[in-house]
């Protein structure tokens, strides 16, 4: 029975059913078959749509098609692995691990900055776990993005997607880093050109002495790298010309970028070599300054091993000496810091953050306290307003407000 | 970004600081990727600690200075890549939810709280408006964030209130601090008229720092405990420890100073110093 209480015209049977000719719905009876009402032959796009069962977007007539930001993420991916020239399966992992990460949860909801920035991220990834040598930075100038975003969303991604990224190591970057420099004698002077290979060899012992220094861990890698490059140049042909190169100036022959930090770590390096410059025998204790340590960084680098034992050996001859009479220094009392040295400072060599450390804010004693104890009215009426000052601060809030409308 | 094969390298990048994209040759032998390149976890080719070890020994046994023209024992570093930078232990093969401690004495460094945050529940709406008039120490800019900042000389805290009568106190070196402070910012409120009651005092966080006084080679803690740890030194100095039991976050810095945050009780920061202090010393390489 199609619908209660329909009956037949022509034979009165109550025997109405729900049949179609072809696509066109009626009502027939029965018994006698004739059509007691029909529906539309065709329907409108809005009863298609919203008139069916079957929800369109799920039905098989559409073709499931990948929403717009994923192309575009996708051709980003493929672009930034083909500027990186990344074989051709770094860029299909690459690609990979950007579906799956659009499609989480985590992604798919985050703001198109983020989405364009996890197209970068996922390329980073790709490399480290490929043991290719790429700093963030790179990406960061490749995606003109900010690194501290990039941070984020580098590290929500390899959460998200559980993957194992090791870290590249400086010396790997160093290679990578040292082909930007253009120092061919196409493009320089002959007398300033240097080897890509030269150049990186000497540079990566320079790094390696860095290293042991300490002044490598927990900062920035880019300026180092700029700095031990900047020094390998100018003790593999130490020349006036070339001493005369400050690091800007070498920076915009090399057509690289400059940075404010890597003269900083020139300095840094240069003392580390004066202080095995100093144990160089043929000086016989001559003072070894900065500007006359590059001429000997070739000996220095070559006899190092050597040269780091003999400086260990008369800095702790000097602290030997010298403890006695600090001893009884500190029994006369002294305004010295209240904290206990690092022992890093007895070393020869310590981290510039242990060596420079910040005078610290006089620490408040901690009172001892229950957290149950009785809180004083006048204590807390010191908190409250007086009547007087309330009507004096609404009286200048008015004022204020009826000053900034008259302007 | 539509560019393809034959576009000429690198040309019309901005070549800002970092953008070391090199030059080389595609396929190239020479291109650093693939094995051998990677820090291998070998043994200790560090010639600086090397050096302090034999230093040692030598000092130990003999009391002579070391000969100049020393033999010299260990290996040097000829191309990048060959040898590993920095010490490295062999990886432990299975993943331990607490770093294995060996059985030491305690480290006799205690760490000191430097942060408590704290919530509770005043139990009452609250107009924020009148606390704003009524408070000398109270700050409101609804514009820029819904709540009141308050703030007390005696422990020296600030606190957030909002309008629902929910509370947070942050800046108290102590536990009992906190509850100190918690309680006399509802006595403010109660002066200023609400009927606030002091309900649910939680502590959310405590936050904690010592130094272990030695520096600390952060590139080996990370390849030695990978899972655990995350060191990034483009981004961020230090390296952040995820430590699982007890559930702390530990933000360690070369200059061996150590941040423990993420406690819900005073033990559990203390516990994880505990946990990480004979990793550390694994690290340490003065003398």
């Amino acid at each position: 029975m199609a619908t209660v209480g329909l009956k037949c015209p022509e034979c009165g049977s109550l025997d109405i059913v729900d049949d179609e000719h072809y696509s066109q719905p009626q009502l027939v009876c029965a018994d006698c078959g004739a059509v007691v009402s029909e529906g539309l032959l065709t329907t409108t796009r809005s009863e298609e749509t919203q008139g069916t069962d079957v929800r369109y977007s799920n039905s098989t007539e559409v073709d499931k098609k990948p929403c717009r930001n994923l192309i575009n993420g996708i051709h980003r991916v493929r672009a930034l692995c083909r500027i990186l020239r990344l074989t051709f399966l770094m860029e299909e992992t690459a690609e990979t691990h950007f579906k799956q990460a659009y499609e989480h949860p985590n992604f798919i909801r985050v703001s198109l900055q983020k989405k364009e920035v996890l197209a970068g991220c996922c390329v980073l990834a790709t490399c480290r776990q490929h043991s290719w040598p790429i700093a963030m930075g790179t990406i960061c100038c490749l995606l003109e993005a900010n690194p501290r975003l990039i941070g984020v969303v580098y590290q929500e991604m390899v959460k998200t997607l559980k993957i194992e990224a090791p870290p590249t190591s400086i010396i790997n970057l160093l290679e990578t880093h040292c082909q930007a420099y253009k120092l061919s004698p196409q493009h320089v002077h002959e007398e300033l050109s240097e080897s890509s290979k030269d150049l990186t060899k000497r540079a990566a012992v320079l790094l390696e002495l860095a290293a042991d220094a300490w002044l490598v861990t927990g900062r920035q890698p880019i300026p180092i790298l700029t700095a031990s490059i900047f020094l390998a140049w100018q003790s593999l042909k130490p020349t006036q010309t070339r001493l005369k190169y400050t690091l800007a100036r070498f920076c915009q022959m090399a057509k690289v970028t400059k940075s404010s930090i890597a003269p900083k770590r020139v300095t840094e390096l240069k003392e580390v070599l004066c202080k095995l410059g100093q144990e160089l025998p043929w000086l016989r204790g001559d003072e070894v300054t900065p500007q006359t340590v590059i001429q000997m960084v070739d000996d220095i680098l070559n006899h190092r091993l050597t040269l780091l034992r003999r400086a260990l050996s008369s800095h702790e001859e000097a602290l030997a000496s010298e403890s006695p009479d600090t001893g009884s220094v500190q029994q006369q009392g002294d305004h010295s810091q209240p904290s206990v040295p690092n022992s890093g400072k007895r070393s020869l060599f310590e981290p510039p953050s242990v060596r420079y450390a910040k005078i610290r804010r006089v620490q408040v004693p901690v009172v001892e306290v229950t957290g149950d104890e009785e809180i004083s009215d006048s204590e807390i009426d010191s908190y409250i307003r007086t009547p007087q000052e309330i009507r004096d601060y609404v009286e200048a809030k008015e004022a204020l407000a009826s000053s900034d409308d008259e302007l | 970004m539509e560019q393809n094969n034959s576009l000429p390298p690198f040309q019309g990048l901005a070549s800002p600081q970092g953008a070391m994209t090199p030059g080389m040759p595609i396929f190239s032998p020479m291109m650093p990727y693939g094995s051998g390149l990677t820090p291998q976890p070998v043994t200790n080719t560090n010639s600086l600690s090397l050096l302090e070890e034999q230093h040692r020994q030598q000092q130990q046994h003999s009391g002579q200075t070391p000969q100049l023209y020393h033999s010299q024992t260990v290996t040097t570093t000829t191309l990048p890549g060959n040898t590993p930078l920095y010490t490295t232990t062999p990886l432990t093969p299975m993943t331990p939810i607490t770093p294995a401690t060996p059985a030491s004495e305690s480290s006799g460094i205690v760490p000191q709280l430097q942060n408590i945050v704290s919530t509770v529940n005043l139990g009452c709406k609250l107009d924020l408006k009148t606390i704003a008039l009524r408070a000398r120490n109270a700050e409101y800019n609804p514009k820029r964030f819904a709540a009141v900042i308050m703030r007390i000389r005696e422990p020296r805290t600030t606190a957030l209130i909002f309008s629902s009568g929910k509370m947070v106190c942050t800046g108290a070196k102590s536990e009992e601090q906190s509850r100190l402070a918690a309680r006399k910012y509802a006595r403010v409120v109660q002066k200023l008229g609400f009927p606030a009651k002091f309900l649910d005092f939680k502590i959310q966080n405590m936050v904690g720092s010592c130094d272990v006084k030695f520096p600390i080679r952060l590139e080996g803690l990370v390849l030695t405990h990978q899972q655990f740890s995350s060191y990034e030194p483009e981004l961020f100095p230090g390296l952040i420890y995820r430590m699982i039991k007890p559930r702390i976050v530990l933000l360690i810095f070369v200059s061996g100073k150590v941040v423990l945050t993420g406690a819900k009780v005073r033990g559990e920061i203390y516990e994880a110093f505990e946990n990480i202090y004979p990793i550390l010393k694994g690290f340490r390489k003065t003398t």
